[in-house]
């Protein structure tokens, strides 16, 4: 971590960190912070560097949190997002089947899915047979090994 | 006959590892965090959880691997993940996408006697019939009412004052009820009034025909007659009275009233609930002030930090709660729409907050000029000359036109909240909505910029008071919010509640 008085930059590890989880994280920063993620030159790791927009105190706000104390509070919402990911990530394939199985027996759409609602649903890790392939309503045709 | 049961090892599972399910969390405080599912199932767990669980931690068979399993977080080997069980609920909890636009809204005039600060409705004065709906403009809007998918609709008549173009009203209720007799359609009519007007043979005219009265209280004179200045400054005094008439004639569970928050009502929660309480009513609902019409024009007068409403939700709130300790039943509207959310299995018909969102799917504006919007919001913002959620005209498109432009498919893409940046990941999603009309009007785009949405600041908040109320799970006021979900009194429900 390297600072300056109203700027400071963050080196991550990707293998610990994913940018999308770094990227998602920034969204609820973006109201009191510039945030840049410049190009990585070294494998593993990339930058986050963060710029207070109103790094004086105004009238509006008197007391601005320091671009530390956002920081710290930007690696923990860092924590949460990449948790979030890892969720989303592992039960993507299913969620989708939910939707589909939801809206397709409420007789919504406009054509009967394919395959039927006894398919097996697997989950991650347990088989890579393409036998055991799901399609659902066309909308998961990989196997949910795969992460999409 | 005797049956045998497997034996205990095919119920329990082996220990070898368990799935996930989708559901989405946050940090509720210092030492809890909250999980939420695909369909809105919540637990209460402690700090680290999430952690524990994406990182196989969860130790097999204890009561947080239980209570992880049973809400369909997790699965293993001994449960299925049981996607026809989650399908359903999510199914019950999106019911309201069923059936197709239900609440058709029609602005029979703008004339109207009074001049609310506030006023989403562009009015006029009452003596221009310029801004009356002809008959051509009422017959080709019915026709597209009817037109719509499904068999219970509700036609709401509205102004401006309804009433000063009452036989515009009686033609259109008449026309109505033949066409949905026709068209087997389940149709509620609702007028939505001031009542300062009313007459004997206009309120024998709705109960002939089982017409609904929606009417506004802000709450005592002083503050109803500040908000809603109409010559003589009676209005609080004709309203009190006229909710008497139409209860006396229309019935008590005919007429109800909505309470909009100005400013000058902020320092006055307990007063406007005691208000709705001294005129008999059993619901309030604690609504903030809406970004459109003359409310914008009048911000300085009637406009207020988010922050001010959510202190006055709070404090009305607890005072409601008291109300129902001593045992008035009182109902306040937003928080039941919410709790229903959240403790049952049901979604709801409040079209603000919804995902995709209400207008258009749910609720469609026919102007008094044949214009169509896909709420009362975007009809607000064409008064002011936006017309970025006009779908089009009841003369020159159809059903299919409406529905298939560019106006109502670009706000369909910024109307689900599974998709927009900051929802996607929220905990509270499936309890919340999105309004793209309102985050155009106060952000500029109908995406929205969350970290400082005005709508997204006060359902976060609203839903964080409720779910400490939930979690330090008092039993009075679970009680009385369970007389609010079940529509029973509190003595009528017993000492058990639903877990």
């Amino acid at each position: 971590m390297s600072s300056s008085e109203a700027s400071l930059t963050l080196s991550l590890d990707s293998r610990q960190f994913s940018r999308e989880a770094a990227l998602k994280a920034a969204y609820w920063f973006t109201k009191d912070l510039y945030l840049d993620f410049p190009p990585s030159a070294t494998e593993h790791l990339f930058e986050v560097v963060l710029r207070a927009k109103c790094p004086t105190p105004t009238l509006d706000n008197p007391a601005p949190k320091t671009v530390d104390e956002l920081a710290s509070e930007y690696r923990n919402a860092l924590i949460d997002s990449e948790l979030r990911i890892q969720v989303q990530r592992e039960t993507s394939g299913v969620r989708e089947l939910l939707l589909a199985k939801a809206f397709a027996e409420a007789g919504v759409l406009e054509s009967s899915p394919p395959g039927s609602f006894s398919d097996p649903v697997l989950a991650v890790g347990e088989s890579n047979r393409t036998s055991d392939l799901v399609v659902i309503g066309g909308l998961i045709e990989h196997n949910l090994d795969t992460p999409k | 006959m005797a049956r045998t049961f497997l034996p205990l090892d095919a119920f329990v599972g082996s220990g070898s590892g368990y799935h996930l399910l989708p559901f989405r969390f946050l940090r509720f405080d210092g030492d809890r965090e909250l999980l939420v599912n695909e369909v809105g199932e919540y637990l209460f767990a402690p700090a680290g959880t999430v952690a524990g669980v994406v990182g196989r931690k969860i130790q097999f068979g204890s009561p947080l691997y239980s209570s992880l399993k049973a809400k369909q977080f997790i699965y293993d080997s001994s449960s299925s993940p049981n996607l026809d069980l989650l399908a359903t609920k999510y199914r019950t909890k999106h019911e309201f996408l069923d059936g197709g636009t239900k609440l058709h809204i029609f602005v029979v005039t703008l004339r109207c006697d009074h001049s609310c600060h506030y006023c989403q409705v562009s009015r006029q004065t009452a003596n221009r019939n310029e801004y009356d709906m002809s008959i051509a403009t009422a017959d080709r809007s019915l026709d597209l009412m009817m037109d719509t998918p499904g068999t219970d609709i509700t036609l709401e008549l509205q102004g401006g004052e309804a009433t000063l173009a009452f036989d515009l009203v009686q033609y259109i209720v008449d026309h109505a009820k033949r066409l949905a007799c026709d068209r087997g359609k389940n149709l509620s009519v609702v007028l939505t009034t001031n009542l300062a007007n009313i007459a004997d043979e206009q309120l024998a005219y709705l109960k002939q025909e089982s017409v609904k009265v929606s009417t506004s209280l802000d709450g005592p004179a002083f503050i109803h007659n500040a908000n809603r200045p109409r010559p003589g400054n009676n209005s609080h005094e004709l309203a009190v009275q006229n909710i008497e008439r139409c209860r006396q004639t229309l019935g008590t569970e005919q007429v109800a009233a909505l309470m909009t928050t100005t400013q000058l009502s902020l320092a006055h929660p307990k007063e406007i609930i005691d208000e709705y309480v001294a005129r008999s009513f059993h619901s309030i609902f604690l609504r903030p002030i809406s970004p459109y019409g003359f409310a914008v024009r009048t911000r300085r007068r009637t406009g207020y930090e988010m922050n001010a409403f959510l202190k006055f939700y709070k404090t009305g709130l607890d005072h409601i709660l008291e109300i129902n300790r001593q045992g008035y039943h009182l109902v306040e509207v937003y928080t039941k729409i919410l709790l229903t959310k959240i403790l049952t299995p049901y979604g709801t018909g409040f079209v603000d907050l919804q995902s995709p969102a209400g207008a258009g799917w749910n609720v469609l504006v026919y102007n008094y000029d044949g214009d169509v919007y896909i709420s009362d919001e975007s009809r607000m913002l064409a008064e002011m000359n936006d017309f970025t959620f006009r779908l089009g005209n009841v003369h020159q498109h159809s059903r299919r036109d409406l529905f298939g432009g560019d106006a109502f498919l670009e706000a369909q893409q910024t109307s689900c909240n599974q998709s927009l940046p900051g929802c996607s990941d929220c905990a509270f999603q499936t309890y919340c909505g999105s309004d793209p009309i309102f985050n155009h009007a106060t952000q500029g785009d109908s995406f929205g910029f969350r970290p400082t949405s005005a709508f997204c600041h006060r359902n976060m908040s609203v839903l964080k008071h409720l779910f400490r109320m939930i979690a330090e799970n008092d039993p009075d006021t679970m009680r009385i919010f369970w007389s609010w979900l079940t529509d029973r009194s509190v003595s009528d429900l017993g000492t058990e509640l639903p877990a």
